[in-house]
């Protein structure tokens, strides 16, 4: 009741969850042009799923699953959402509307179409042991592909599913999320949960589901996928950062009907993966282009943000591509040996960051 | 820091030979204050169109000197002869008929008026001809060679055209001996050339100067003469050319700067922990626009701007201690929770506590003992309103945190205002840290504190971060700032405009944030 009295009261107040302001990135976030320097390795549409697999280091483009030579490993009839690799070197692919791909290992070539379980918009998997994955469905509404449109509509409707391989059978675990697309294991076997559009990673427990603690919060973009580093804590990969222009319309319901009615997606005040594309874009830089150059500091749709966690999800550096840059939108990353890759699926790169996944991070105090 | 100075203009007077009759001479001067000497056997000589450079850190005595200087303090003992003469100053306006005259850090102008009335104030008519006034001025600030409009509203004007302002009323005055008193640290770079081509301009016309900076660098290349102030006794004059960097150091602090005080600028800071503090977009009244920054555990983040820059302003709004007002939007987020602390207590209650710049006013009571003050702080918290008040409790209190933060007071009974600058700052520290803080805010920590408790309080802040609190030390000293803080954000007009790792930092670097 409190609660409810004291959430009117910050809307109309336009503080607290409805202030308009926006965390700035400073500290380990202070902005950088490390990932506009890191080498393009490769690039293809849709670029997405960075992971190790027995062919080697893999990405997924589209439908299909390929090596960072080009060779195609798999190839679907439906878009690859996630991909996750088994400890028994299975590979578990989320296919839009096509339920969960098995490649490699003892199960290979199986399929799975859970009944009770989530069937399109699968955003992230993550194997607790060989027989039991667990995934995170950004929405029951739309579409992966269609996730600015869950945004813009506030969507809440994310859940987690842990699923018995074996037995094909899934288990809600939790429900009610605004669009988790990031799952790890910590380090005490509970379960991190990265929660684009509430920008946090909860801490809930694997088996349950429980769990209010907020692992890291009150982030400055949109946090997406999760993975763990070889020498300790964690990658968090950022879909865009927010700006104070997107917050203030995410709060005017009216606005926003009639900007997804009328207005093309491409086009819409929304975060996105890539932009600069087309003179009619919203914001252009929001006008800090002097003599023809983009200011890096300007207000903008997409952006590239990989931030390194210690082992208590609390940042300690980060690499950006800013505004007047183009690695943005990256959405995954994969250690290979000393470096990082970086998949930029605004632009369609593969990124390689030299001698970064050797970097020791200590913990925070 | 290095200031580049334009040396396209040379010095064309230097001192007079040193038997010629010192213009300003002090003997024996000493100055106390409740039986407290503040100066102490000072001797001190001003020549006629010299630069004499006055240096010493904060509670070195400078003040006070330049104070007896300018009729403001009256010595309690010794002599301060003018031209040889004897003089017995009663006030200000004896100092001014003497031909001395003060320039302050904050300019005394009044900002309404325009420069032509600020110049000639005091001395209206029955019937005032702005016209005739305002001419008057033109030719009297063109013979200086001063480029300001005397039709110009003060309030319009820079920094350092206000101080050219305050200058020629100065000279307007017939002024012989003008004091600078910091006078350099409102100002840009380019007004800081400026400023100093003014002063030679003076020199040439035969004014002598008195000139006291914390910027060492400035001492070393405009003065003839520095004189070193420490704990109230002069250390050493020379001849400029006599000193370096290091020499001036050693003498202020009375041993090598290089590993206690202010060393070690080029250092690894600490690593981040978590965020503490996260001001976003946050306004307040004239001096807070739009800021956003945030604060970490176990770190110590350095916030430094010049006076006026809102660096103060926007501690107290988070601190509580300025009310937010409602209207004026962005959040505040303390351990990832939105507040809006309208008056202390709930910040203090969270974990925030603000440690003033101050402490007399704002810091303690000082009718009260020491262990009343620090007891107050524990009170404070309210964490049992029906508790009551035990002063057993209060002296147990008070003897942990003087043995803790080192006093040096006979017993916890003794009246707070009998306790040296130093020592009633650690009082102040302890009557805030005794309220269990997750974030603490110095400001100013080490102003008008004798050197050697700046040490000890320069180790108690970094214990702190050591421990895993959060700090913020605001600083308007750079080597402070440079010494102590892990991450330093500099403050503009307001807002926070840049932000630089202690490895990463350099003087310049900060001071250009700082100015443009």
């Amino acid at each position: 009741m409190f609660a409810a009295i004291q959430g009117a009261l910050d809307v109309f107040l336009g503080r607290g969850e409805a202030a308009v302001t926006v965390p700035v990135m400073d500290g380990p976030l202070k902005p950088n042009r490390a990932l506009d320097a890191a080498r393009s390795i490769a690039s293809a549409p849709a670029l997405d799923n960075l992971l190790p697999t027995a062919a080697g280091l893999c990405y997924t483009s589209g439908p299909a699953l390929l090596t960072l030579s080009g060779e195609t490993v798999a190839r679907f009839e439906h878009a690859i959402t996630f991909a996750a690799a088994g400890p028994d070197g299975t590979v578990a692919l989320g296919l839009e509307g096509g339920g969960i791909a098995l490649h490699g290992g003892a199960r290979n070539g199986k399929r799975m179409q859970p009944a009770r379980g989530p069937l399109g918009c699968l955003t992230s998997a993550v194997f607790v042991d060989a027989n039991t994955l667990l995934v995170a469905q950004g929405s029951v509404a739309h579409p992966a592909e269609q996730w600015r449109h869950d945004l813009m509509q506030r969507g809440r409707t994310g859940a987690i599913w842990r699923i018995d391989l074996d037995a094909g059978e899934s288990t809600l675990l939790r429900g009610k999320l605004a669009w988790p697309c990031g799952l790890a294991v910590a380090n005490d076997g509970r379960l991190y949960v990265a929660e684009s559009w509430r920008h946090r990673v909860l801490l809930i427990d694997a088996r349950s589901g429980a769990g209010k603690d907020v692992a890291l919060g009150d982030l400055p973009g949109y946090p997406a996928r999760i993975v763990p580093a070889r020498r300790g804590g964690y990658w968090l990969t950022f879909v865009s950062v927010r700006n104070q222009l997107v917050e203030l319309i995410l709060r005017e319901p009216d606005y926003r009907t009639r900007m997804m009615a009328e207005v093309p997606e491409a086009y819409w005040m929304a975060p996105a993966l890539s932009s600069g594309g087309s003179f009619q874009e919203p914001m252009q830089g929001s006008g800090l282009k002097q003599m023809g150059q983009m200011k890096p500091w300007a207000a903008t749709r997409s952006y590239g943000l990989i931030v390194r966690c210690d082992a208590a999800m609390q940042p300690v550096r980060s690499w950006h591509s800013r505004a007047d840059g183009r690695a943005h939108g990256i959405v995954s990353v994969c250690e290979d040996g000393p470096d990082l890759l970086a998949a930029a699926k605004g632009p369609g790169w593969l990124l390689r960051l030299d001698g970064v996944a050797d970097e020791t991070v200590g913990a925070a105090p | 820091m290095s200031v580049t100075l334009d040396r396209t203009e040379p010095k064309q007077a230097g001192p007079v030979p040193p038997q010629a009759v010192p213009l300003l001479e002090l003997r024996k001067a000493t100055k106390e204050f409740r039986g407290v000497p503040a100066i102490k056997d000072i001797d001190f000589t001003l020549m006629q169109g010299e630069i004499h450079a006055i240096v010493g850190e904060n509670g070195a005595g400078k003040s006070t000197l330049t104070k007896a200087f300018a009729g403001v303090h009256r010595l309690t003992s010794g002599e301060m002869l003018i031209d040889g003469k004897p003089l017995v100053m009663q006030s200000p306006a004896d100092a001014l008929g003497a031909g001395i005259a003060m320039v302050f850090q904050e300019t005394m102008l009044v900002p309404s008026m325009t420069v032509a009335q600020n110049i000639y104030l005091g001395e209206e008519k029955l019937y005032n001809r702005l016209r005739g006034l305002y001419i008057q001025a033109q030719q009297f600030l063109a013979g200086m060679n001063f480029a300001v409009n005397p039709t110009a509203q003060v309030s319009t004007l820079g920094a350092a055209q206000k101080q050219m302002v305050e200058i020629a009323r100065a000279v307007h005055h017939k002024a012989r001996v003008i004091i600078f008193d910091e006078p350099t640290a409102a100002l840009t770079p380019e007004e800081k050339n400026h400023f100093f081509n003014l002063v030679r301009r003076l020199v040439v016309q035969g004014v002598s100067v008195i000139f006291i900076s914390h910027a060492l660098e400035e001492a070393l290349l405009l003065s003839d003469r520095i004189t070193v102030l420490r704990d109230g006794e002069r250390v050493v004059t020379d001849a400029t050319k006599n000193f370096d960097r290091e020499r001036v150091v050693q003498a202020m602090v009375g041993r090598s700067l290089s590993s206690s005080l202010h060393g070690e600028a080029k250092r690894q800071p600490r690593p981040y922990g978590r965020k503490v503090l996260s001001v976003q977009n946050i306004s307040s009244g004239a001096m807070v626009r739009n800021t956003s920054f945030s604060v970490f555990a176990g770190q110590i983040t350095g916030l430094f701007g010049l006076v006026g820059a809102g660096r103060t302003e926007m501690m107290k709004v988070v601190a509580g201690v300025l009310k937010r007002d409602l209207f004026d939007g962005g959040e505040i987020r303390f351990l990832g929770r939105s507040v809006r602390y309208r008056i202390p207590r709930p910040a203090v209650r969270d974990g925030i506590v603000y440690v003033t710049e101050d402490r007399k006013v704002e810091g303690f009571f000082e009718t009260m003992s020491i262990a009343g003050n620090i007891y107050t702080g524990k009170l404070a918290t309210g964490s049992n309103p029906l508790s009551l008040v035990s002063m057993g409790e209060a002296r147990r209190l008070a003897k942990t945190w003087i043995d803790g933060m080192k006093v040096r007071a006979i017993d916890p009974g003794a009246r707070i205002i009998e306790l040296s600058g130093g020592n009633q700052q650690k009082v102040v520290i302890a009557k805030a840290l005794v309220q269990a803080p997750k974030l603490v805010i110095f400001d100013e920590p080490t102003r008008g504190v004798d050197v050697g408790a700046i040490v000890e309080i320069h180790q108690f802040i970094n214990k702190l971060a050591d421990d895993g609190f959060a700090v913020v030390v605001i600083s308007s000293y750079l080597p402070e700032i440079m010494a102590m803080a892990d991450r330093v954000l500099v403050a503009r007009q307001g807002k926070i405009v840049e932000e630089m790792g202690i490895d990463e930092a350099t003087e310049e670097k900060i001071m250009y944030a700082a100015v443009h």
